[in-house]
């Protein structure tokens, strides 16, 4: 049978958008096709069904993510040409998130930053029995936690997760829906797959770039006896390294990691949680994949980040032939952020810096250039560059 | 072994695109692929210095007729290492073969207009969508194929049901784009995601 009518709804905002998805499916029968995330937080859900109800259903819920956020478009596509439109990318197989469906409410809330989201869903498993169902980012710094529980519990743990995220940093929005609808199981984050453990103290340091939070990374494991356990991109060019020890040593590694990210590059937020709920651990603190030993001992790590790449390779391309380093990777934060590391003598990276200093910015904007003398191992195995 | 390396940086993708086309067409030079930032992309191609400066002059003259941030440059005997930051590389042995049909562009912020413009554009004509390239920062750019009439008519559809939405970033027609145009933009996974 052809599609009578394809509905459109693209907004800004995971709350936004669940809130929206849940009065659509239960005011009418329309069947979700699709959906599609194309950063800084904008979010497009796509449904078939016949036309009034396609109608009915992108009216509700148009009406309904406009009390919430941002409605960037609401179209109805009566007689779609569907095999035509089938290649495009919101086709891509529907997979269920975290959520298991065998719960009574869904809650969820989004910030802006990690920083406020880790302190959300620590108060939130804290304050109500729920299972803290998973989190993601969507692009622009926004990012939300979910949790499942009865309606009282969830209710709690939101009101508690609120509370908590303003004091930490920026709260977005949040939602508790009651007997949600089964379409929003395919739009949640995927089930955490780290490992619960108790802890005195997790840590974290966000900024906006990589080389903020490698070098704030470096100066914790110095000044502290901690672990880094996350380098996590947030989106919006953010990424959050986070660390764990016991309390003391966390709020010192904080202390100085902080203060090292602002020398070094933007700093966006910290935050020390003492003995955060095993759930919390399993959520956000997956260690970061170990990279193969790098043989560069007692030599400097230089690193320069830009948001261009033409200035970026321009900049490496001029450090290779005027200073005596080798190139050892780059990584990619997304958001116009790149990066690129080099390792050499102390004095051949500072040399090195200097003419990526020169030279980036001339075709665009050099957010970073920063020397490492000597990086501990424990913390270099940990960086993703490559 | 080539000398140069020429780069062309555009905000979307439909800038390099266009330029890649322009630049492989005003001299011999082979496209190395492009790379991806969250915002930005870049162009990358290989030549000869002089051929490097000619084809660099070209596209970024024909990426600046659609898309206001355009950034250039040329690297004479560039370090290997350099060649690493290419995300999306065209396998070597390159074709600058002129096809037989035309490649149309709608770039615009947000996903869902394009589910609209693209429906009408093949209810307008017979054209094929044969790629959507998600560049981050919200931009999207679909991309279309069929004869020049055809891709024409398309891209004129689209620009209609677009009139006057204050997400409409830009719209171009390419007629014969050379083939490594088509394997580094059409034939490519690249694109999805949050940033």
């Amino acid at each position: 049978m052809a599609t009578a009518a394809l509905g459109i709804l693209e907004v800004r905002g995971m709350v936004a958008l669940a809130a929206a998805v849940d009065v659509m499916f239960k005011a009418t029968s329309v069947r979700l096709v699709g959906r599609h995330m194309i950063g800084s937080g904008w979010l497009t859900v796509v449904i078939e069904g016949q036309t009034a109800d396609v109608q009915v259903a992108i009216d509700n819920g148009r009406q309904e993510a406009a009390l919430r956020g941002d409605v960037i478009t609401a179209a109805v596509v009566p007689r779609p040409e569907a095999d035509a439109l089938g290649s495009m990318p919101h086709g891509a197989s529907l997979q269920a998130g975290g959520a298991n469906g065998e719960y009574e409410a869904l809650g969820i809330l989004e910030t802006k930053g990690v920083v406020p989201l880790v302190a959300a869903a620590d108060a939130m498993v804290k304050a109500g029995d729920v299972d803290l169902a998973g989190w993601t980012f969507i692009g622009g710094a926004l990012v939300h936690a979910c949790v499942t529980g009865s309606v009282g519990d969830v209710e709690a743990a939101i009101a508690a997760g609120e509370l908590a995220a303003q004091r930490a940093g920026e709260f977005h929005a949040a939602l508790v829906l009651s007997q949600p609808e089964m379409e929003l199981d395919l739009l949640l984050p995927p089930r955490p797959a780290g490992e619960r453990r108790a802890t005195g103290g997790l840590g974290i340091v966000e900024t906006t770039g990589y080389v903020g939070s490698v070098a704030a990374s470096d100066v914790m494991v110095k000044d502290a006896d901690v672990a880094v356990v996350g380098l996590t991109i947030g989106s919006g060019g953010r990424v959050a390294t986070l660390v764990e020890g016991r309390l003391d040593d966390v709020m010192a590694a904080v202390d100085s990691g902080s203060a090292r990210a602002g020398e070094a590059a933007e700093l966006n937020g910290q935050i020390v949680i003492p003995r955060p709920d095993e759930a919390v651990m399993a959520a956000f603190a997956h260690p970061v994949a170990s990279t193969p030993p790098r043989s560069h001992a007692d030599t400097a790590m230089g690193l320069v980040e830009t948001r261009t790449t033409i200035g970026l390779v321009m900049a490496l391309d001029a450090m290779l032939k005027n200073a005596d380093v080798t190139y050892e990777g780059r990584y990619k934060v997304g958001y116009f952020l790149t990066a690129c590391v080099v390792r050499g003598e102390t004095g051949a990276v500072e040399m090195a810096l200097d003419v990526a200093r020169s030279t980036a910015g001339q075709y665009g904007e050099l957010v970073a250039a920063h020397i490492i003398p000597l990086p501990y191992d424990t913390m270099e195995k940990r960086l993703p560059h490559a | 072994m080539a000398d140069a390396i020429g780069m062309i940086e555009v905000e979307g993708v439909a800038g390099i695109i266009v330029g890649a086309d322009a630049a492989a067409k005003a001299a011999d030079v082979e496209l190395m692929g492009w790379e991806s930032i969250g915002g930005f992309t870049t162009l990358f191609f290989r030549g000869g210095a002089g051929e490097v400066d000619s084809a660099l002059r070209s596209g970024a003259a024909a990426a600046k007729e659609i898309v206001d941030h355009v950034v250039s440059a040329a690297m004479h005997q560039p370090q290997p290492e350099t060649a690493g930051f290419i995300g999306f590389p065209l396998l070597a042995g390159g074709d600058a073969t002129a096809q037989d049909l035309a490649l149309g562009m709608v770039e615009t912020r947000g996903y869902g207009t394009h589910v609209v413009t693209n429906d009408s554009m093949v209810k307008a004509a017979e054209v094929s969508i044969a790629n959507v390239l998600t560049v981050h920062n919200r931009v999207v750019c679909t991309l279309v194929t069929g004869s020049i009439d055809d891709v024409e008519q398309a891209v004129a559809a689209a620009r209609e049901s677009l009139a006057g939405s204050e997400w409409f970033l830009g719209a171009a027609v390419i007629s014969h784009p050379v083939a490594d145009v088509m394997r580094a933009f059409v034939q490519t996974s690249a694109g999805a995601g949050a940033s």
